[in-house]
């Protein structure tokens, strides 16, 4: 048993898998044109990945991005998420990138690695529960030391399931992963997982909080190292924890190093070893089933406390939001009592003042009132008096010199009548005068008589 | 006290949009390293650093999340029982100052009540002047100092501009929590205490309150 030689590596996973189909790899096609809201991310998080900034095979960069893309548009529910070009890269490296798209394809929705990555990661968790209840039977006094420490399996496994250990492992070994699993199934990524902690079980126990986390994190591998590179063990694990993406450079560094010793080539992990005591890990379906079922009714559990406890929060929030604003309410009210208060007191002080004040201005006032009073009597009778003096002065002009007229008319009238008077005067006399020489006439004769008409 | 103090354990947790630079700040105060390209987080990691601050020496243990929203179910975990928080934000991307401001939401609702937070915006010699002069490149800078000190302020946080690359002002960021964090506080949470469990740690969030205001900036 030494794992799917090299070059068919990629055809026996694709047969295997039965991820071959044309029509998705058709689809891919149309995909990879496609542009996609993850773009910027996947981008970024690529340039991040050392392994293409090493790697000979830069071209596998674009197809990579390709892939990844493409599957960030075929399932927008789980779009693209960290991890995802990990899992990515042992399969871009052993077939075309539609061939790649459709394995990956596969082993989301077939494999149900998907449950990993969809937003709630509950798929991530599951294993993990599982993971720790193998862990528990296979090694009470692992768990319990880890436990006793206070860390988690999700403090250093979830890297390991979502990456199928390709975050921190070297590729040798990762490739070795992955054909079990394609083969067997992603549950076997647990025997992997248990099986690498009871290789390691004494190591483990000695160490405490910071060191086991240290420890977990990239040293579990090194139980395999091949005992010909033991003298070297220190060497390469500095190498390998310090070169960021450790596929590569490992499998390189153990070439170079074998030339000296015995040159079997990528030996450098007792790989087969590996692969033997991973498989003696049994999982027993039913076992895994009944896990599955708690961790559920935990899942659930756990949710709907923390639904509650958001929900209990919330309301919290709001009421002591309430208390806060009642609260300056209450002392704005406060404040405006006590200014009453003291503009009370002040009219207090000053009230009889103000009484004082009123007094003497309701006399002055009725005071005041008198006087005018008085002046309006005064003011109704000086006006007539006053226009009939202007009267007195517009009229007599005229009227006098009308006067001084009619006397003067009235003067000449009287002359004239004397005048007058004294005319018939003379001629009454004449008269007198003719009717003595008429009577002495008459009494001579006269052919008429006067007589009769005096 | 005349005997030497203990170095005393600070849970510190890093938060923040993916690729701003926590895992560089990390880095760079624990290992005084700049790596250009460095690889995202997954899940979280684990790291420590001892620090000096006068006569104490406080050994932070630090928890490195990862940045993708994907992952923010699984950061609960990191800060529940965290005594302190470095949210980072990237001073060259809008959207990252978002985040932050979310992710100060969420621990003033869900950590503990006497956390000490710091905002931190990253990737400061991404603005600054190539000749090395005061000014700052122009229309490279997202996010305003005073968006940021604002926030800072409205929050109860303390805050600085960083750069992992440079290193400028990454320690100072640490000084500034370890000065900010109650003597009292650290001393109550041992290690073993610490470590216990992803447990709230109920001796934290009796101790010291009120220290909000002391902001730095
Ligand atoms: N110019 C510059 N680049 C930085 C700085 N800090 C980090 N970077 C770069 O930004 C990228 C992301 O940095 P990380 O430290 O991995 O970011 P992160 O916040 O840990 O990201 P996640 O782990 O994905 O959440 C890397 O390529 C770093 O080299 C900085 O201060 N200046
Ligand atoms: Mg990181």
């Amino acid at each position: 048993m030494s794992g799917i030689p090299k070059e068919f590596r990629g055809i026996i996973w694709q047969l295997v898998s039965k991820s071959k189909n044309f029509q998705l790899e058709e689809f891919y096609l149309h995909l990879k044109s496609e542009s996609s809201i993850h773009e910027k991310a996947i981008k970024r998080d690529l340039s991040r990945t050392s392994f293409f900034t090493n790697v000979e095979q830069v071209n596998k960069a674009q197809e990579l991005f390709n892939v990844i893309k493409s599957y960030s548009l075929f399932d927008p529910d789980v779009g693209y998420t960290q991890g995802m070009i990990f899992i990515a890269i042992p399969l871009i490296m052993n077939m075309s990138e539609a061939e790649c798209f459709s394995l990956l394809v596969t082993l989301m929705k077939e494999y149900r690695l998907r449950d990993l990555f969809c937003p709630e990661m509950k798929g991530l968790h599951l294993m993990l529960y599982e993971f720790d209840r193998l862990l528990e039977s296979y090694s009470p006094v692992l768990y319990n030391h880890l436990v006793k420490q206070g860390i988690k399996s999700s403090m250093y496994a979830s890297q390991w399931f979502l990456t199928f250990f390709a975050y921190k492992f070297p590729l040798d070994i990762v490739l070795r992963i992955y054909d079990i699993i394609v083969t067997q199934g992603m549950e076997s990524i647990l025997k992997f997982a248990v099986n690498l902690m009871l290789k390691n079980e004494a190591s483990l126990l000695s160490l405490s909080f910071d060191n086991l986390l240290e420890f977990l994190k990239d040293k579990l591998f090194n139980i395999y190292v091949h005992e010909e590179f033991i003298n070297f063990k220190d060497d390469s694990t500095k190498r390998s924890s310090g070169s960021r993406f450790s596929l590569l450079p490992s499998s390189k560094s153990s070439n170079s190093t074998t030339t000296t010793g015995s040159a079997i080539k990528g030996q450098y992990y007792k790989l087969d070893s590996l692969v033997q005591d991973s498989m003696k890990i049994n999982l027993d379906p039913v076992e895994l089933t009944k896990y599955e079922n708690e961790f559920e009714n935990i899942y659930n559990n756990e949710k709907s406390k923390v639904d509650d406890i958001k929900q209990i929060k919330l309301e919290n929030g709001n009421l002591r939001h309430k208390i806060k604003e009642l609260e300056t309410n209450y002392a704005k009210l406060n404040m405006d009592h006590i200014e009453i208060v003291q503009e009370m007191v002040d009219l207090k002080v000053t009230l009889p003042d103000v009484i004082n004040d009123n007094e003497d201005l309701t006399n002055s006032i009725e005071q005041l009132k008198c006087d005018i009073q008085a002046l309006e009597s005064k003011m109704s009778e000086s006006p007539s008096t006053s226009t009939s003096d202007i009267n007195s002065k517009a009229l007599p002009v005229e009227i006098e010199n009308n006067i001084q007229e009619l006397l003067k008319v009235n003067a000449e009238e009287t002359e004239r009548a004397v005048n007058l008077e004294e005319e018939l005067s003379t001629l009454l006399e004449e008269q007198n005068t003719l009717e003595q020489e008429l009577k002495k006439y008459s009494k001579s004769g006269g052919w008429f008589s006067w007589g009769k008409k005096a | 006290m005349s005997y030497p103090t203990p170095a005393t354990s600070v849970k510190l947790v890093l938060l923040g949009e993916a690729a701003v630079g926590k895992s560089s700040l990390v880095l760079r105060f624990v290992s005084n390293d700049f790596q250009e390209n460095k690889e995202p987080t997954i899940g979280a990691a684990f790291l420590t650093q001892k620090c000096t601050i006068g006569e104490r020496t406080i050994k932070y243990e630090i928890w490195d999340t990862a940045g993708q929203e994907r992952f923010a179910s699984l950061a609960p975990m990191y800060y529940r029982n965290a005594q302190a928080a470095i949210v980072v934000y990237d001073i060259t991307k809008p959207a990252s100052f978002i985040k932050a401001r979310h992710w100060v939401k969420e621990l003033h609702e869900q950590a503990a009540k006497d956390i000490t937070i710091a905002l931190v915006g990253n990737k400061y010699d991404l603005v600054q002047d190539d000749d090395e002069g005061q000014g700052e490149r122009e229309g490279v800078r997202k996010v305003s100092v005073e968006e940021g000190q604002n926030l800072a302020a409205e929050e109860g946080l303390l805050f600085y501009e960083t750069s992992a690359k440079t290193s400028y002002n990454v320690n100072d960021v640490f000084i500034g929590i370890g000065n900010k964090i109650p003597e009292a506080a650290s001393l109550a949470s041992s290690p073993e205490q610490n470590n216990n469990e992803g447990r709230i740690d109920l001796s934290t969030n009796a101790s010291s309150n009120g220290n909000r205001n002391l902001c730095s900036c």
